[in-house]
């Protein structure tokens, strides 16, 4: 009997003591997934502090749009690159809107894909078809290799952050990265380290 | 005067274990071994390598003596003595203002630094270890092993804890100041 209750009660303190430190691992997991993040430049086409490329694009109200190019007096631009294909982007889409919104860019979502895919996109997450451009050609100018891809162009059509985003935390280190003037989140990590070795 | 069974056994259990664990640490992590110990920077840098595989060796003889009984007092004294001499290296490197080094724990995927709790924390294992001795009647009733191997394993799993729990202090710390 005593062995039993013994045997029992051991057993019930092991497993409090072990769940106890599971969650203490837990808590530790979400301390490394809180750490900064940021868009990731892929480090191709026309870097960030260079010129953004020039180019007008049809947008879908057959409206024309600049990219790139001096805007004096202008907001910060934001082309975010989507397509209809890309399911993360249309998870983003709503987080793009509001993010513009606050901070108060000039959006401009540019896609690569059938042009009624597009319009049933934009319908759907209600986007101004004059702020969306199909238009593969800009894509190709910034040589976007992944989706969703977003770029900051600042008044002076200078590209003051890039980088491919994920998140509303992602989009957020865009703006970081313009106010602190780094060019990417490698950037910003490499000085960390270095910082601290 | 020989200690009760369950508390010698609760003792060997978390010693081996511990050890067990740190050694098994330092072999995954073999090829960073010799840098952390030379972080420490209390040898010429041509023994870092000799000394740190000394250290795996010590701590699987310890291992050894531990779960056998074989020699219990001498591995018992080894173990006590690689306990205060980590403790004291880390004790001398944080007189040195070198708290940003890994103290070659390896027990989680994060670098562990430096800090005084770790200092503790070697000293209370230290003591843990002590009544083993003073010389063990290796005969023990069911009801001393099942007392002994329920209390190691806790006292084990609350060492891991602890370390968990110092990581975390930091880490926290580190977040409030980026926020502040």
């Amino acid at each position: 009997m005593l062995l039993a209750s013994q045997v029992m009660l051991w057993i019930a303190v092991i497993a409090l003591a072990l769940a106890v430190l599971a969650l203490a691992r837990q808590v530790g997991v979400l301390h490394e997934r809180i750490a900064p993040v940021g868009a990731l430049a892929l480090g191709r086409g026309p870097q960030t502090g260079e010129a953004a490329p020039q180019l007008t694009v049809r947008t879908l109200a057959d409206t024309s749009a600049e990219i790139g190019g001096a805007a004096p007096g202008g907001a910060l631009r934001l082309l975010f690159f989507v397509s209809p294909t890309c399911p993360i982007c249309k998870s983003l889409l709503p987080t793009v809107k509001s993010f513009a919104d606050s901070e108060a860019l000039d959006l401009l979502l540019i896609g690569d894909g059938e042009l009624d895919q597009q319009r049933q996109m934009a319908q759907r997450h209600a986007l101004p078809l004059e702020r969306f451009a199909n238009a593969p050609e800009a894509g190709r100018a910034f040589q976007v290799a992944k989706l969703p891809y977003a770029v900051l162009v600042n008044e002076a059509g200078i590209i003051a952050a890039q980088g491919l985003v994920n998140s509303r935390e992602h989009l957020e280190s865009l703006m970081s990265a313009h106010e602190l003037g780094l060019r990417s989140v490698q950037e910003y990590l490499a000085g960390r380290v270095s910082r601290s070795a | 005067m020989t200690v009760d069974p369950a508390i010698a056994l609760a003792a060997r259990l978390l010693g081996a274990s511990v050890f067990a664990a740190a050694a098994a640490g330092k072999i995954r992590h073999r090829h960073e071994l010799a840098g952390v110990v030379a972080n420490y920077r209390l040898l010429p840098q041509r023994l870092a390598t000799p000394a740190a595989w000394t250290i795996v060796g010590l701590e699987c003889l310890t291992v050894l003596s531990l779960v056998t009984g074989l020699r219990l007092t001498a591995g018992t004294a080894l173990a006590i003595a690689l306990l205060i001499g980590f403790a004291l290296a880390m004790a001398i490197n944080l007189a040195r203002g070198r708290r940003e080094i890994d103290c070659g724990c390896f027990q989680s995927g994060l670098r562990q630094r430096l800090s005084r709790a770790l200092v503790a924390r070697n000293l209370l294992l230290a003591i843990c270890l002590t009544p083993l001795l003073a010389g063990v009647r290796m005969s023990a009733a069911p009801l001393q092993w099942i007392d002994g191997l329920g209390a190691g394993l806790c006292a084990y799993a609350l060492y891991q804890l602890f370390g968990e729990l110092v990581s975390l202090h930091r880490r926290s710390a580190e977040l409030r100041r980026r926020f502040a």
